[in-house]
Order: C-alpha cells, then structure tokens, then sequence
C-alpha cells in the first residue's frame, strides 16, 4: 500500500523529467499538414468536377526528399522557411527557436534575432562572443574566465555570475537543463549547478554531453568506439553497435557518424543500417539528426544530403561558411545569411 | 496583451511535464501538447481575452488524451515506451508501471486530483463528466494503485 501524498510525490518526479522540446515547429508543422489536406481535398473535389471537361489540375507537391541527386537538393528548396538573411554583421551563435538565434554584435552584445520579424532585442553587453555557451527559451549561460554566467533572454534582465566551474579551461560541451547548468569535460564526467548559483555536484561520471539529456561514454582515443549513449534523466542506456570495420563513432541517441577505412559512414546506433557519408566527419548530430559537413548538411533522419550557397568555393579559393549550435551562416551582400536548423520540422 | 508565440514559449515545458504525467510517454506527450496548441492556435484571439488560456489547453488535453487513448489502446498496450522511471527506484517504478496501466480516464482523474490539485468539482468539469462519476473513477483507480485514501469522496474541498 502508498499512501496519496506518495502517490503525488511519484507523478511530481516523473514530470520533473519531462524532457524540453520545440513545440511551437511542432504545432506549426501540424498545421501545415492539415492545410495540405485540406488543400487536396478540394482539389480533388475540384479535380473531379472539372474531369468532364478535359481540364488538368497539378496536384500539390511539397519538399519531396531526394536522394538519388544530392547536388539538386538545397536549403532554398528543401528547408526554405530555415533560410534567412540577417541584416548587419552579428555573427550567429546559437538556434533558439524556430524564428529567434542568439547573436553576438560587434559592438560587443549579445542579441536575440527573430527571422520572423526581423528585429534583434539585446540581451546584455558583452566584449567578447563566448567560446562556450548553452541557450534555451528563457536564458543563456557561458563560460568565461573560469565562472559561469548567465542572462536572461527577456528584456530587461542582467547578466549574473553563477559561480566558479572547476577545472573551467578543460570544459568542452555545457547545456541547460531547466534550472541547471550541465557542463562535462573528457575525464570528469557530468557536473551540474543551479544556475542561481551553489555549489556544483556530480551527476555522472566517464560520460561526456552529447546534447542534453544525452551523454555518451567518449573515449580518449579518437578512432576508438563508445560503448553507449545515455539519458541523463532517466537512467536508459542505448547500446552502440558498430558495424564491421567502424572506428572512432561519434553517436547521439539514434545516429553515429565515424570513419571505415578511407571512407566516413554514417551509421544507426544499433548497427542495422549504414552508408558512406562523403562531406567529411562531422562529429555529433544536431537534435539526433542533422550533422554538418563540408559544405552540406545531412539529415539521417531522412536520408537527404543539402547543399548550400555559403559552401561554394569562393574566387579567393576558400570557402566562407561558419557554423554554431544548429546554426549555419556565411556572409550575404545583404548581411549574414542563415540556416536555422531548429527550424526544420520533424520528418 | 500576450501574442500566442510568447505563450507558447513560455509555458510549454510545464504543458510537457502535464502531458507526460498524462500520456505516460514523452513523445505521446508532445504530441498531446502540440494538438491541444493548434486548437488553442486557431482561437487564440478569442481565448487570449480571457483569463485563463492555460487551463483551456489543459481541458483540452485531459479530454484530447481521453479520445485518443480510446483509438489507440490497443497500440499503447502493446508499444514500447521509453520509461521517465530509472532502475534503481523500484517503488517509483511500480508506481509508474501501475498508473500507466489505468485506463486514461481514471489516469486522468488521479492526475488532475493529485498533480493538478483540483477538487473533484474542477475535475468533472474539466473533463466534462459528472461528479459522481469522478468520485468512481477515482475510487477504482486508486483500488487498483492500492493506495491508502484519506477518504475516497471529496478528498479535498
């Protein structure tokens, strides 16, 4: 027998665990999908009706994926409502939203700009872009000489310090987890700490961060293989199963990327599926989808290698593109042009 | 007066953390969210005005789940969830696995009741049932939770 309050006290915990999501590109791609129904059936209707008379009505199509041609498949046609031109020289750091990436500007701010509208609000001043940062729908925190910090994204906020982070200059992933800034380093583990400040615990050790709740077991040695990825807040373990020839796998939840002799894979967790991945080995995917190469995008999750502009090859020889997390830019006659991962809607 | 996107942004996670205590599942969750949204999305102008556009989209997804869970039951018994529960709490575990086998009415009652913290008055009307009958579904879930009730008519208020 449990008595009510233990049974309060359980249904508190389990939603303590609810995981953060995009519901807002959720909702809007529920209801586009309704939109398009709605559209075929009167076209259809219409279809029908105009059947008699010989009349052609083209059938709505909508981003179809494209494999066999990976060269045709671009951002502007593939993910066009992911694709924007920002104006002025911000550099992006960081998807947010669907709409809003943080940016850092020149004049030595940190900035949330929304595509949508096409304004930047401040969020506070800061001299230097951090080199490692994590941001979610209500704050940003970084690492800078050897504290942590944060800011609101709402107007008016201030930027606060958090506390010393231990060993700071060997932290290479953070991330927010609701109240808690996660941070790892490679022979650390886990740490976390209020971002109200305290003194920070262990949360796991001989993992490092994928992207949060996920860690992974990350060897030293680069071209060996982990063993598992791990949810931080529930404690399931997902076994990775590389397949035959495979070394140095890097693996989200469901996709890993490495390299077999000559050649980078791309490969599923569990081993059941793989294919040669020719732009290069870009490490962890972005949402356990998207991974960015040279100078494409590839998302696994259907299978679709996109180009874009910025990864042409430029007069000079070079290539001008940057990236940050779930962003990809380079610069535009008209300022900064960006592709905003966070804006493509699940497959 | 607050635009739908910036409701949206701010109380989705709590909307997640219902949905999951609802659904028992994170993905199940998010969809029950992002429908109970569209139909808020659709009459935004019209509900921004009042007080309480939180509490429509939680009736929606308490009766949205009910629906659902009547199509799809024979998917859920069957289907795979990844569990919020880890393996070293075995009586939190046993908890979960037992309210996940409740039907979703009677889930959705003890959710409301013990989650939410409604009167078994704001219940029935957030559910659209009567009283009577969320005095039922309580008793019979928590028969089946065997949990001990202070008392299982008007616990509270």
């Amino acid at each position: 027998m449990i008595t009510e309050d233990e049974l309060a006290g359980a249904l508190r915990t389990i939603a303590d665990r609810a995981e953060d999501r995009d519901v807002l590109t959720g909702v809007e791609t529920k209801r586009r999908r309704r939109t398009r129904k709605r559209l075929r059936r009167t076209l259809a209707t219409a279809c029908s009706l105009a059947a008699g008379w010989g009349v052609l009505v083209a059938w709505p199509t909508y981003s179809g994926v494209d494999t066999a041609q990976p060269a045709t498949n671009t951002v502007e046609r593939m993910w066009p409502d992911a694709l924007f031109t920002m104006p002025g020289q911000s550099r992006p750091l960081a998807a947010i939203s669907a709409t809003q990436v943080l940016v850092w500007a020149e004049r030595g701010a940190l900035e949330v700009y929304d595509a949508a509208s096409g304004r930047s609000r401040p969020v506070t001043a800061l001299a230097q872009a951090p080199l490692s940062l994590a941001v979610d729908h209500e704050r940003v925190v970084w690492l800078a000489d050897g504290h942590a910090w944060a800011a609101p994204l709402q107007a008016g906020g201030k930027m606060t310090k958090i506390g010393p982070v231990p060993g700071g200059e060997h932290v290479d992933r953070i991330a927010l987890a609701g109240r808690y800034l996660v941070w790892s380093s490679p022979l650390d583990g886990v740490w976390r700490m209020s971002v109200t400040g305290g003194a920070p615990e262990r949360v796991a050790t001989g993992l490092q961060i994928v992207q949060w709740p996920w860690a992974t077991d990350e060897p030293l040695d680069t071209r060996a293989n982990p063993t598992k990825v791990v949810n931080l807040q529930t404690g399931r373990s997902i076994k990775i199963s590389a397949v035959p020839g495979a070394e140095g796998l890097r693996c989200g939840p469901t996709w890993c990327t490495g390299s077999r002799g000559q050649e980078h894979i791309v490969q599923k967790i569990d081993g059941s599926w793989s294919r040669t991945y020719r732009a290069g080995s870009p490490g962890y995917p972005y949402r356990d989808r998207f991974f960015v190469g040279l100078g494409e995008i590839y998302d696994a999750s259907t299978d679709a290698t996109v180009a874009f502009e910025g990864a042409k090859i430029d007069a000079s020889g070079g290539r001008k593109w940057s990236e940050g997390n779930g962003v990809v830019f380079w610069p535009h006659p008209a300022g900064v042009r960006v592709v905003n991962l966070a804006a493509i809607p699940r497959a | 007066m607050v635009e739908f996107e910036e409701f949206v942004r701010a109380r989705s996670h709590a909307l997640l953390r219902y949905g999951l205590v609802l659904t028992g599942s994170a993905d199940d969750a998010a969809d029950l969210v992002q429908e109970a949204l569209l139909k808020l999305g659709s009459s935004w102008r019209r509900v921004r005005n009042k007080d309480d556009p939180e509490g429509y989209v939680r009736t929606i997804m308490a009766r949205q789940h009910v629906s659902w869970w009547r199509r799809r039951r024979r998917e859920h018994l069957t289907a795979e969830v990844p569990s919020p529960v880890r393996e070293d709490e075995p009586e939190l575990g046993e908890i979960w696995q037992r309210l996940r086998a409740l039907p979703a009415g009677q889930r959705a009652v003890l959710v409301l009741r013990y989650h939410e913290d409604l009167s078994d008055q704001e219940i029935a009307a957030r559910l659209g049932i009567s009283p009577a009958t969320v005095r039922s579904q309580a008793s019979r879930a928590l028969a089946t939770l065997r949990v001990r009730a202070r008392a299982f008519t008007g616990r509270r208020r």
